[in-house]
């Protein structure tokens, strides 16, 4: 698992690689959570390179979710590969969370 | 044209005078003797040194395995000697006899050795296979194994036989006139050893062509079955 | 017609086959299967006496042929063998390979010896390669004469050895049809194979050749549509078995799941598959090893069956404790685990045995 973060326009956005599973997911909810804290508004989390995740992983998403719309900003996911979407859909995160095929769309809308 | 007038000259001295071509067809004889009763008691002896050697009786086994290992070691010349100096030294036999048996024991064991290379090149499972059709041990052995090895070791078995014409030139050393023995005798009694030595090198070569045609023509009715 | 009796056999410390016992009736059509070296090929060849077993007897049509009076080549003339290798006599053309036998052992005369030659290589489908030598001809043309050779004894019974393992798969099917006809004609035959479909075709009885004797034995039907008993199970589906055991909560997930994709990998299973199996393994523990103390001894044993044949995967997940089906509980949380596993799953069960808790589940 690795995060990286870069500003884009209003965004921060969280580029996410690897895998995301019980042996790392409190690792990659303390960096996710240092960005939410710094006090971003929006927040795009790029899954273009995510190639697993479990339910430990997905738990630290809706984590984020609770806590940004606590905030009232706004947190959007895009470039979901077809293995992890199908992981959304199954769980029902699908529709919980704002997904985008990329990040221009996730930007744009 | 001088030249050929020596020639002339040479053959003339060498073979026509005295007769030398009947005494030169003499040791051509001593030496084909030799060579052929060789070739066939050292095939003889070399069937059986085989045989042993790949027997199930460990003793016998050791035993061939020594045997062939000490006669191929030592040059057929000393072998010779051993038994014409020493062995047969105060019997009445014959020397070309003497040569006969030192020459057989010698080709027979590396014969011996031709024939074992050439069986364990033969596909066992084909004997098996002879077998499961109810073919006894010695019969599928007969048809199935024997004629494969046997054009196995051909062409070993042909040079064996050259070499084996090739090392009787050393009989003389034992008072044997063969044909190496009577060239050099002719080319010292006329003073022309060139000619005579030539002479007899053609005749070797002669025979050496002589065999590797029989050998090929047995492959030609093989061919032809 | 062919019977073994407590055949026991071994090479120096290495047992092949103990108490064997197997018997085949007269027009049957038997296939033997199992794992290379499982001794397959040397029960062939005790049955042939090729072998000497080291105790036990076989009976061919009712003959102990173990005892030494009697005459195994009088006994090997009613019992052919087809080799993997062929072996032709490659001295000889087809035509004297067929005769050799005949003439030579039974005594036909060469006429007849020939015709009836002819006969059995149209059969074969070769009376054009008569005159041709073994090497001229391609690996399934030397199987099918040498076919035509043990036939031209004409046995009571052939042993067929892996006859097609030697074969491209492009010549496999042009021997196997000569073999399916000869079973149809009534013959009796025992064929090792690696061919599963054609054995579930041609063989009207199968034996499952494994752990050193016959491991279970039944119709074709039997045996392939419904095996009763593990190894065979695992042999008929093709299956690849990758186990592992976690005993303590600070066990190497990481390094688990690196071993798991090297297995899938080796099998050529998609990586999707891969994740799927990786995630609802990962829930399981994380289900099983959340519940209870956390003091109390964590005690996880799973497999992960990879069928080739159906590119199916099972994984077999136990676990010691109190009964605990974590389909069924209504326990406080989100189920997120369940959720994803119920949502890969193709189907799955919780069963409790013994403080054993076993989960199967289809992926």
């Amino acid at each position: 698992m690795n995060t990286t973060l870069i500003m884009s326009g209003d965004y921060s956005v969280i580029i996410v690689e690897g895998r995301v599973d019980t042996t790392n997911a409190g690792e990659f909810e303390k960096e996710v959570m240092a960005v939410v804290e710094s006090g971003s508004e929006k927040i795009i989390l790029d899954c273009s390179g995510l190639k697993y995740i479990s339910s430990s992983g997905l738990r630290v998403f809706l984590i984020v979710h609770k806590k940004m719309l606590a905030k009232k900003g706004c947190l959007k996911l895009c470039s979901l590969q077809p293995g992890i979407k199908e992981i959304f859909d199954i769980s029902g995160f699908s529709s919980i969370f704002s997904i985008f095929p990329d990040k221009q769309a996730a930007e744009g809308d | 044209m001088e030249f050929l007038e020596s020639i002339v000259n040479s053959f003339t001295n060498n073979l026509i005078l005295n007769n030398g071509w009947l005494v030169v067809l003499k040791g051509l004889w001593v030496t084909l003797l030799i060579t052929s009763s060789g070739l066939f008691f050292g095939t003889v002896i070399g069937a059986i040194l085989c045989s042993s050697r790949l027997s199930s009786i460990g003793l016998l086994r050791v035993t061939a395995k020594t045997v062939i290992a000490f006669l191929r070691g030592s040059p057929v010349l000393l072998l010779l000697m051993v038994f014409y100096y020493v062995v047969f030294a105060n019997s009445r036999i014959d020397a070309v006899y003497i040569a006969v048996i030192a020459f057989a024991l010698n080709s027979g064991a590396h014969i011996a050795e031709i024939m074992r290379s050439a069986l364990s090149a033969v596909d066992k499972k084909q004997l098996e296979a002879a077998r499961m059709l109810g073919f006894s041990k010695i019969r599928a052995f007969m048809a199935i194994t024997l004629p494969q090895a046997g054009r196995i070791a051909r062409p070993v078995y042909q040079n064996a036989t050259i070499n084996l014409l090739q090392w009787t030139s050393v009989v003389g050393y034992v008072t044997i006139t063969d044909l190496t023995r009577t060239v050099n005798n002719i080319g010292a009694r006329t003073g022309d050893p060139f000619f005579a030595l030539f002479f007899g090198i053609l005749i070797y070569l002669g025979i050496s062509y002589l065999v590797n045609f029989m050998f090929t023509l047995k492959i030609r009715k093989r061919k032809a079955l | 017609m062919i019977q073994t009796v407590n055949l026991c056999k071994s090479f120096g410390d290495l047992i092949i086959f103990k108490d064997l016992n197997i018997t085949v009736q007269k027009g049957e059509c038997v296939a033997v299967i199992g794992p290379s070296g499982a001794g397959k090929s040397v029960l062939f060849r005790t049955i042939a006496m090729l072998e000497k077993p080291d105790s036990g007897q076989v009976f061919i049509n009712g003959t102990d042929i173990t005892q030494k009076d009697v005459n195994i080549n009088k006994v090997r003339e009613k019992l052919g063998m087809v080799y993997q290798g062929f072996h032709l006599f490659s001295h000889l053309n087809v035509l004297d390979n067929i005769t050799l036998a005949p003439v030579k052992v039974s005594g036909m005369n060469k006429t007849e010896a020939r015709k009836k030659a002819m006969e059995l290589l149209s059969m074969v489908g070769l009376t054009e390669k008569a005159t041709s030598y073994p090497h001229q001809l391609s690996g399934g043309q030397q199987q099918r004469v040498a076919i035509a050779r043990s036939l031209a004894m004409d046995p009571d019974i052939i042993l067929f050895d892996e006859p097609t393992s030697a074969l491209d798969p492009s010549m496999t099917g042009e021997v196997l049809a000569i073999i399916r006809k000869l079973a149809r004609s009534g013959l009796t035959m025992m064929i090792s194979t690696h061919e599963m479909r054609f054995a579930q075709d041609v063989a009207s009885r199968v034996f499952y050749i494994d752990e050193k004797s016959v491991y279970e034995q039944g119709t074709a039907q039997e045996i392939f549509q419904n095996p009763q008993r593990e190894k065979t199970r695992m042999f008929i589906r093709k299956l690849k078995v990758f186990s592992y055991s976690i005993t303590s909560h600070g066990f190497d997930m990481v390094a688990m799941n690196v071993q798991i994709e090297l297995f899938c990998q080796k099998y050529n299973i998609e990586s999707k598959k891969i994740n799927h199996i990786q995630l609802v393994l990962e829930e399981l523990i994380l289900e099983v090893s959340g519940e209870g103390e956390s003091n109390r001894q964590l005690k996880i044993d799973y497999t992960i069956e990879h069928s080739e044949e159906r590119g199916e995967i099972l994984i077999s997940f136990n676990y010691e404790g109190d009964f605990f089906n974590p389909f069924g509980s209504e326990g406080e949380g989100d189920h997120l685990g369940i959720v994803l596993i119920t949502g890969i799953a193709k189907n799955f069960d919780h069963a409790y045995k013994d403080g054993q808790n076993t989960i199967n589940i289809n992926i």
